[in-house]
């Protein structure tokens, strides 16, 4: 009896859930970019994602587009009656793309910087990302702080602001990377003590190549980011917060987190006890 | 639900006994330097009711592998993971970070700290956020 009530509540709250979704897409939609519709078929929708950004939006192989940001863009279509019609580029021609009314929002989470407010307003994010220490499976030490890497060798990706803090802080004991991948086998290969890399793109690496790694200490706050609307454009980020923000709560989403990370990537991973 | 919590206790009592606060509990902390500073931070009302635990089945991590870090730059690592700013007149205390995947969590404390705190931190490893 009980177990039946709560079915009917969850039942309930899941429909709410998916009502929600959609009426806060319905309107996003109707002022979107040209939809192409094809007889019988869906509208379709215009999104930007970032060509070869692993784990987010990549080609594989066999020419088939997927990332997480993929498949959550294009759940979050799918409620609304829309079907995705990817745009792939460099971040720079999809801002182009975006001004000129060729792409509805990318269909990445960019990160909020000052740079990017300039062109973009922000919807709510649907994934903690943070800056994390990744270190060998065996490895117990506790690297909280810059501080801890003295005397240790780091890597870090090539030619970002990690590099940069990293250097300022431990010199030469920083080793740079092109690719994130050479760090992490360099790190499974015990060459180096640790990397330095955002927690998603680290889970998806040490997942996709069976490395014997883990996701260690975080090393900043989380960072702010989220799906890019043209600037000004409030309506739209309105609309787009409050349907991620009901899909986020949705088993779908839970699928697709746990299907690119193991585990629903839309929680926190950190927390702390304030004073009063 | 409230054995549930016993492994909570236990867990709780093996990582003080294993850690450098249990040789801190000799020690006055009312005589510690900072002690008039950190006594004027009060615990978060959250820390000050009862509780009810969730069931084992809707626990984030329910049989977690817990680490308890006392570290003299608590309260800045903290401040850092969190983006909690550290002032005069408020700070935060303690924190915690986990890893699902694993079922580990770390508690991460200044070098003197109180029950409610650690507490506090142990309840966010095995129910994740549950306040804020």
């Amino acid at each position: 009896m009980i177990e039946n009530r709560t079915r009917q509540l969850n039942g309930v709250q899941a429909e709410g859930r998916r009502a929600c979704l959609q009426w806060a897409l319905s309107a996003l939609v109707a002022g979107a970019v040209p939809a192409a519709l094809a007889q019988d078929s869906k509208p379709r929708m215009k999104v930007g994602f970032i060509a070869r950004y692993q784990p987010y939006s990549f080609v594989q192989p066999d020419g088939r587009l997927t990332g997480f940001d993929v498949e959550v863009v294009k759940a979050l279509l799918e409620v609304a009656g829309y079907e995705l019609e990817p745009v792939m580029d460099t971040l720079t021609h999809l801002r182009t793309k975006l001004q000129n009314g060729e792409i509805a929002f990318i269909g990445n989470q960019l990160l909020v910087t000052p740079e990017n407010r300039r062109y973009f307003d922000f919807v709510r994010s649907y994934a903690t990302i943070q800056l994390v220490s990744v270190l060998h499976e065996d490895d117990d030490r506790d690297f909280l702080s810059l501080d801890d890497f003295v005397g240790k060798k780091l890597g870090v990706l090539a030619n970002t602001g990690i590099e940069d803090q990293a250097r300022g802080a431990l010199g030469k004991a920083v080793h740079a990377f092109e690719r994130i991948e050479d760090a992490f086998k360099a790190l499974a290969d015990r060459k180096i003590d640790a990397v330095l890399e955002e927690n998603l793109i680290a889970e998806y690496f040490i997942d996709r190549d069976g490395l014997p790694l883990k996701v260690g200490v975080p090393f900043a706050s989380p960072i702010r980011v989220g799906l890019a609307v043209p600037k000004g454009h409030k309506e739209m980020e309105n609309r787009l917060t409050q349907a991620v923000q009901s899909l986020v709560k949705d088993k779908n989403f839970k699928t697709i987190s746990n299907r690119w990370f193991g585990y629903d990537v839309s929680r926190p991973r950190v927390s702390h006890a304030a004073s009063t | 639900m409230i054995g549930g919590f016993e492994s909570w206790i236990v867990g709780l009592m093996a990582v003080l006994v294993a850690s450098p606060m249990a040789q801190a509990q000799s020690v006055d902390v009312n005589d510690m330097p900072d002690a008039a500073f950190v006594k004027r931070f009060r615990p978060p009302l959250v820390d000050r009711m009862r509780f009810e635990p969730l069931p084992p089945d809707q626990r984030m991590l329910n049989e977690p592998k817990v680490k308890l870090l006392a570290r003299k730059d608590g309260y800045e690592f903290c401040s850092r993971i969190t983006g909690v700013p550290i002032s005069l007149t408020s700070r935060p205390m303690a924190c915690a970070y986990w890893n699902i995947k694993r079922r580990e969590c770390t508690v991460v404390t200044p070098e003197v700290t109180g029950f409610n705190y650690v507490g506090h931190e142990l309840r966010h490893c095995f129910e994740g956020a549950f306040h804020d």
